[in-house]
């Protein structure tokens, strides 16, 4: 057997680190094997990585033990600029590993590198630009691509190498739902296909798991499971609880499995439907009556005060970019609201409206009976407060109590009330510990908490959340919207805008979808979630175990269930009815 | 965008980079053969407007362009009347009147002639660098500077640079926004206090996201085999020399020697004293 990659007994410090980032790491990968690498964040995953292709200990300084060895060679005694003719990197932010001017270029960057003969990287550029389909991209600079087709031109680039392993770390935590199925596939296809080898290291697991042939998880620094992934499947619990997003009906049949025998656990959907239909079937008659799905419970419309009013908004960017087309929207005092849509449909450009950023090219936006063209910005910002995707784009203090006085300070509050105002924002959201210190020595988790505090002093009635959980593992993802759910609980308005189906069906009370800068869709999660042929126009899908409520209507499960957990009691109710 | 190339077919479009390297080159060593004469500067400056026609870019772009220089070339301008570099040379000067009378600040014929010649100079060199810029992909350029010796580090350096200028834009406007949102003014009358509220809370956030992307910027560009071997790095695109560029080539270097001749080094043709006198003489003609 062929191991192009054997990692023996690795343990690695960080210089600047004091504890290890991976301990006793062991791992051995197969010629032609797709391996997936998941974990919380802090997990030591991509740590994996940089070993693999000698940027540790090359680049990244540190106390290394044991042994890394690719095609046979040891990292410790070759270059990275060797070690790239086998092994390639994709990394997660699409825009910091695009170096050059043209889509054309940055495809021969590699091959150059490598002193690859001019003709032939002509004709691996040519290849492969098409092979991630961004033929007619040639000449357009990188960075003017979106997120999806950035990584797409990334992966040509690597492609262009021809290396004999791909690594890649969280490619798509970046992109929204199509750019990342797009990507996922293209990848493994690739993989398949030219029989290379490929380490990838995901959170999205319902997308990946049936793809790979193996799984590991890590935690800690550790490798805590290994092995073949519909063996895996039975931990799917554990995994959980480590902040994990296993597949829902994964999940699903994990939690029945206590009350039901079952044989096997389903990895996708098409396999979760057969498997609940054949326990459902054995156990209940199939009532003609239940045929006809359900139409979904239509639940009291909110009716609190209307505080920010959309009509007929239309806004052109000053590139000729029409990114709003006649919206119309009314959100009442009290919603939680998320706005969901691809890269692209205009989700940031409608809510940048709400706090003035952005003024309407032809229409009118009315927040607090203020119009938000004859307001400023600062004037909105005591109403409504907007966290940028990156929370490092709002930190800009020395402290992080300093932080959060920034905002009271430019409303010229006074020094009493600041500090009050301060106090009571570190409490609500656990900073009290980390005023003093500097916002960009925390982790990603706390800057982001920081950011949300740092608005919360200005005491705004709406907060609106843009992203929270691109780039995050899902526990931090649901520690953003309990956060929001705690503040929402408070009284405050709550709007969100996410590419995860899961939460925005999960948390909030009315979903708004976009597609080209118009509303497609909006109600309650049951009612957008139901309307599946409509989601499709834009690409999107429900949450996995609301699809499989609808294929299960006929056996008398409400159609159109939003978690797990309301499934599974579903489930378990109709089955004791029977 | 100050380096903006617009895509075209045409045989200057077509020509080395090297060639339009060294257009740069011959045209900052003909304005400075031929003296601030504007006569002769007026023709380079004509030739100049003449390859911008050929190539085709859109007169507006260029147009903007003047509109955008155009206080700085008044300032040049004001500068180069008042206070003429070679104002010795000016023996019994032609003047029109003081700006302070009786005897400060003279506006003469000597220094108004010398001004227009030094504004011709100041548009030609700024002209043929946009208009070489507007011809010539910015990659093409760097790597004309590699051929002609710039390190391949230096090479990657610049063009990684220029591919990254929109980016640090885009994110400045965030920052930006960002502050805005929490209250922020920076819209100040008074530009001091306006330079330091931008200086103060943007300085941070730019300085750490800069800081971040240089850092991983460094590791792709490492991850895909920069420093394989640096002597061996090929180029997907290669340049050679036509008969076109040849031809260029020798026509610029005619019209160098041209200038050499003609200038005040040479035979004194073109000398903006010449022009001067011309006009001297025409106005003083009622006088005698």
């Amino acid at each position: 057997m062929e191991y192009p990659i054997q990692v023996e007994n690795v343990t690695f410090t960080y210089l600047e680190g004091e504890e290890p980032a991976i301990t006793s790491i062991d791992l051995k990968v197969k010629k032609g094997e797709i391996l997936m690498i998941t974990g919380p964040s802090g997990a030591g995953k991509t740590t994996v990585c940089r070993l693999l292709n000698g940027l540790i200990p090359q680049y990244f300084r540190g106390k290394l033990e044991g042994k890394v060895l690719i095609n046979g060679i040891d990292t410790k005694k070759t270059t990275i600029g060797h070690l790239s003719q086998t092994v390639s990197l994709l990394f997660q932010d699409p825009a910091s590993q695009l170096v050059c001017p043209t889509v054309m270029d940055e495809v021969a960057f590699g091959p150059e590198n490598l002193g690859v003969d001019p003709a032939e990287i002509r004709q691996r550029v040519d290849e492969n630009v098409k092979v991630v389909r961004l033929g007619g991209y040639e000449e357009r600079n990188p960075h003017s691509l979106s997120g999806g087709e950035q990584q797409a031109c990334a992966l040509a680039s690597i492609i262009a190498m021809k290396p004999e392993v791909y690594v890649l770390d969280e490619p798509t935590s970046n992109l929204d739902p199509i750019g990342s199925h797009q990507v996922l596939n293209l990848l493994v296809e690739l993989t398949r296909r030219e029989k290379k080898t490929m380490i990838v290291v995901e959170h999205k697991m319902e997308e990946l798991l049936p793809l790979v042939d193996r799984l590991i998880v890590m935690d800690k620094g550790r490798i805590i499971l290994e092995g073949e992934v519909r063996k895996l499947l039975e931990n799917v619990e554990l995994m959980e609880k480590l902040g994990l997003k296993p597949p829902q009906v994964t999940l699903l049949a994990s939690k029945l499995k206590k009350h039901v025998p079952l044989e096997k656990f389903p990895l996708t959907l098409e396999e979760g439907i057969e498997l609940f239909q054949k326990v459902l079937g054995d156990r209940i008659r199939v009532k003609e009556a239940r045929i006809k799905p359900e139409p979904p419970p239509t639940v009291e419309k909110k009716t609190g005060k209307e505080i920010i009013k959309v009509e007929n908004l239309w806004h052109v960017y000053p590139g000729g970019v029409t990114a709003l087309r006649g919206i119309n929207l009314t959100i009442h005092e009290g919603e939680f609201l998320s706005v969901i849509g691809q890269n692209g449909s205009g989700k940031t450009t409608l809510v940048k409206h709400f706090n003035g950023l952005l003024k309407p090219t032809k229409g009118k936006v009315t927040v607090y009976d203020v119009d938000t063209s004859r307001a400023s910005i600062s004037e909105l910002s005591k109403k409504v407060g907007y966290s940028f995707q990156n929370p490092d784009h709002m930190l800009c203090n020395e402290t992080v109590r300093k932080e959060l006085a920034f905002g009271p300070i430019n409303l010229g509050f006074s020094k009493e009330e600041i500090e009050g105002r301060v106090a009571n924002a570190a409490e609500k959201l656990g900073l009290k510990d980390v005023l003093d210190e500097k916002p960009f020595s925390l982790s990603k988790g706390e800057r982001q908490r920081v950011a949300i505090a740092s608005l919360l002093t200005m005491g705004p009635k709406v907060l609106i959340v843009d992203e929270p959980t691109t780039g995050q593992d899902y526990r931090m993802s649901k520690e953003i919207m309990d956060l929001c759910t705690a503040l929402h609980k408070e009284g405050n308005t709550i709007i969100v805008i996410t590419h995860d189906m899961n939460l925005a069906a999960e948390y909030s009370e009315r979903v708004v979808v976009l597609k080209d800068g118009e509303i497609l869709c909006e109600g309650t999660p049951k009612e957008v979630f139901s309307q599946v042929e409509t989601l499709e126009k834009t690409y999107l899908k429900p949450p996995q175990i609301t699809r499989l409520s609808q294929r299960l209507a006929e056996y008398g499960i409400p159609s159109t269930m939003l978690t797990v957990d309301e499934m599974h009691q579903n489930m378990i109710k109709k089955m004791e009815e029977e | 965008m100050a380096f903006e190339y617009i895509p075209g077919k045409t045989v200057l479009h077509r020509l080395d980079p090297r060639v339009k390297l060294f257009y740069w080159i011959a045209m900052i060593a003909l304005v400075l053969l031929l003296d601030t004469d504007p006569v002769a500067l007026g023709g380079v400056l004509l030739s100049v407007i003449a390859i911008i026609t050929l190539a085709k870019i859109p007169f507006g772009r260029i147009v903007a362009f003047i509109k955008g220089i155009s206080i700085v070339a008044v300032v040049y301008a004001l500068f180069n009347i008042l206070f003429p570099p070679l104002a010795t040379e000016f023996v019994e000067p032609y003047v029109f009147f003081y700006l302070i009378p009786p005897k400060t600040l003279p506006i003469s014929l000597d220094a108004a002639v010398y001004m227009v010649g030094a504004l011709f100079r100041f548009l030609i060199i700024l002209l043929v660098i946009r208009a070489t810029l507007m011809l010539t992909p910015l990659r093409d350029l760097v790597l004309a500077l590699v051929k002609f010796g710039l390190p391949p580090e230096f090479g990657v350096a610049m063009s990684t640079g220029f591919a990254y200028v929109p980016v640090m834009i885009d994110e400045n406007r965030k920052i930006k926004e960002a502050l805005q949102s929490r209250g922020w003014k920076y819209e100040f009358r008074n530009p001091v206090k306006r330079f330091d509220a931008l200086l103060r809370k943007m300085f941070i956030p730019s300085v750490f996201s800069s800081m971040r992307r240089t850092g991983d910027i460094a590791i792709a560009i490492e991850s895909r085999g920069f420093g394989y071997d640096i002597r061996k790095r090929t180029y997907m695109r290669e340049l050679k020399f036509t008969r076109a560029d040849y031809a260029a080539c020798g026509v610029l270097v005619a019209i160098v020697a041209v200038g050499f001749v003609a200038g005040p080094w040479g035979l004194k043709w073109a000398y903006y004293r010449n022009v001067v006198e011309v006009i001297k003489k025409w106005l003083l003609r009622g006088a005698k």
